[in-house]
């Protein structure tokens, strides 16, 4: 071990820096090695060549003043070596002076990890807390909201009972009172017949609809109603559909299977308009007719189709314009009739089309909803484009049919961070990420938004998490993966303002 | 073109992934054992642009959420500040900007990049995109993985770029 620089053993002695080994790199202005001295091996620099020296302390000392006073602490120097680097200048050269900190940075080390490891976990708990916080908040949101809709259907259900009642009560003064008519009035036999069904059908309804609202107030639950509305649906629909067919006349409600709100609306305004036709035009005022279509007037479109030989399409079209009176017992004219008045005065309209196989059809659709409901009218609102991320070929293709049939393209993107760049220029107002197909969508629509792509990012999945925690900030709505168009474009034209 | 020798520091707080970066940066290595940094421990890396090489001085600083004077000397001299946070860890994107303005208070607007690391934990994230849409205004923002090696050759050959 060759003695250090005076001018080093001086500065050691004016620092009070505690005895530890030390070594000494003397460099001149252009950063040639003059002279190495001291304990070079505790720093691994004992054999290194002075080309790697010097090109490595000049490196270390980039920006570093040589006046001296320059000290950079706890450097790595690699192999296991710490040292407290100082400058020391002297004349013409500067003392690159190392002394060995190994213990201390080992002890360091030791006490930092702990502190951090535990500043770690604080922090894990701590975001687990306001998890649990917010899972709490979010469950007594749910219970709130079940609350309010188990109270607002145990009114529907009054609502409808009372409504029923009425009806039911109507139909046996009117059963009394027809009973009561001369024979020489015509029909006795026939309407005693008639309104003997209209009881038993008004029954079924009310029935079906007391265990539909049961079961939606023992669930209490947005799945269980919606459930619980198609089931309500699908009896009404039931219903109507065999009445109607019974006289020769197929009746087609041209709605998405998931639609349990249109299809209830409609189902319960055509179930009552059939049921009702004959004696609520005989023996009550129209209005009736009218309220009961008014009251239930979200439907959007009804389409009649016949093939029977006493469908008169002529007839049904004067009935429509309100031309001719009502005055047949055949249920399908105080239908049209009461739907007919009820749409013109809300402004509805009626096509008559005839089918591939020359039956006739009349498509019934009231001006409030009529882009709603039906899968074959165009969404309003959003116009699209739409791109669609997914490793599933025969999905993308669906989208692209279905979406393509109400006017709005729709481009496929393979889930593929290569594309972002690509969907970033297109900038499409929507992109639709298959979740199932392709997981990585989520990364990728983290990146879009994080480059400030402005449009709606929809996730289809089957899962609760793309909107959850601080994912939520990246996702526009998130739609089960088999969510019918209506459904996705009104999510869409909903978000978009229109 | 000559090469050129530029010093660039690695800043952010303690665990976002500093020394997997450069690790995974200079020796294509990834080691899940976190293991804290003390000190300062300096790596070089030449980086081939399309004009010219940049050998790269890298100062992995040991991670604070602030700069103080020994930190302080440990900048100097840098044209290119490696901004690191943990996507994990929201609080960190703050401190490796306060990190930025403190050190850039040091030694003047020298290029900078952001790193939010540790996308493999993706789904644990807690930054906001719209947060880094708005960092990304102000300088290029990377999400990267030391863990995967995503964006991370990418976010260090644009401050390459971005250096006198």
């Amino acid at each position: 071990m060759s003695a250090l620089p005076d001018a080093v053993q001086r500065y050691l002695q004016r620092e009070a820096i505690a005895p530890a080994p030390t070594a000494v790199l003397s460099f001149d202005g252009d950063w040639q090695l003059l002279g190495r001295s001291g304990e070079l091996a505790a720093f691994g620099i004992a054999d290194a060549e002075d080309e790697l020296l010097q090109r490595r302390f000049k490196e270390l000392c980039i920006g570093q003043s040589r006046l001296g006073g320059t000290r950079l602490s706890q450097l790595d120097l690699g192999g296991g070596h710490n040292a407290d680097v100082h400058l020391v200048a002297e004349q013409n050269q500067v003392h690159v002076v190392l002394i060995d900190v190994r213990s201390g940075v080992e002890r360091e080390r030791d006490w930092q990890q702990n502190a951090q490891d535990a500043k770690l976990r604080s922090y894990e708990q701590g975001k687990q807390l306001r998890e649990l916080r917010q899972q709490r908040i979010s469950l007594e949101q749910a219970r709130d909201g079940a609350n309010a809709k188990a109270a607002e259907l145990t009114a529907c259900n009054q609502l409808y009972d009372q409504r029923l009642r009425g009806a039911l009560a109507d139909v046996e003064r009117a059963t009394t009172a027809l009973l009561e008519l001369p024979t020489e009035h015509g029909g006795r036999a026939r309407c005693a017949e008639l309104l003997k069904q209209a009881v038993g059908r008004v029954d079924k309804i009310r029935a079906a609809l007391n265990r539909a609202v049961s079961r939606i107030n023992e669930h209490s639950g947005g799945g269980s109603s919606q459930m619980a509305m198609d089931e309500l649906s699908a009896e009404l629909y039931a219903s109507v559909a065999a009445q109607v067919e019974a006289r020769g006349v197929g009746l087609s409600l041209r709605l998405q299977q998931r639609s349990a709100e249109p299809l209830r609306v409609i189902a319960g305004a055509a179930s009552e308009t059939f049921h009702y036709g004959l004696w609520v035009t005989l023996l009550r005022s129209r209005s009736e007719v009218e309220g009961i279509l008014r009251w239930d007037g979200q439907f959007a479109q009804l389409q009649l189709l016949s093939d029977a030989d006493d469908f008169d399409l002529r007839q049904a079209e004067l009935l429509w314009e309100q031309r001719i009176p009502a005055i047949d017992d055949e249920p399908l004219a105080y239908a049209l009739f009461g739907l007919g008045r009820c749409a013109h005065r809300y402004r509805g309209r009626v096509l008559e089309q005839r089918d591939s196989q020359g039956r006739h059809r009349l498509l019934i659709s009231l001006a409030g909803r009529q882009d709603e409901p039906s899968g074959e009218i165009t969404s309003p609102g959003f116009r699209g484009p739409v791109g669609i991320i997914s490793d599933d070929h025969d999905y993308a293709e669906e989208w692209i049919a279905q979406l393509g049939a109400r006017g709005i393209g729709l481009s496929h993107y393979a889930a593929d961070s290569k594309v972002l760049s690509e969907l970033y220029e297109d900038a499409p107002p929507a992109l639709l990420f298959d979740l199932q197909s392709a997981p990585e969508g989520r990364s990728m629509a983290y990146k879009l938004r994080a480059r400030g792509y402005p449009g709606q990012l929809i996730a289809l999945g089957d899962e609760d998490s793309p909107l959850s925690g601080s994912m939520a900030a990246t996702w526009s709505a998130a739609l089960p993966r088999d969510c019918s168009s209506r459904q996705l474009l009104r999510t869409l034209a909903g978000r978009s303002g229109a | 073109m000559a090469d050129v020798v530029r010093k660039v520091c690695m800043l952010g707080d303690f665990g976002v992934g500093k020394t997997s970066l450069v690790a995974r940066y200079i020796a294509n290595t990834f080691s899940d054992k976190y293991l804290t940094t003390v000190g300062v421990k300096t790596d070089t890396k030449l980086v081939q642009l399309a004009e010219r090489r940049v050998k790269m001085v890298l100062w992995d600083i040991a991670g604070k959420d602030s700069l103080d004077t020994l930190k302080l000397t440990y900048v100097r001299g840098s044209t290119g500040l490696v901004m690191v946070a943990d996507g994990t860890r929201a609080p960190t994107v703050l401190s490796a900007m306060q990190l930025l303005r403190h050190a850039r208070e040091e030694i003047g607007e020298v290029a900078a990049v952001l790193l939010v690391n540790k996308f493999d934990l993706f789904e644990q994230w807690e930054v906001a995109p719209s947060q880094l849409a708005e960092l990304r205004e102000r300088m290029p923002v990377f999400e990267t993985s030391a863990l995967s090696g995503e964006s991370v050759e990418e976010a260090f050959t644009a401050l390459a770029e971005r250096l006198p």
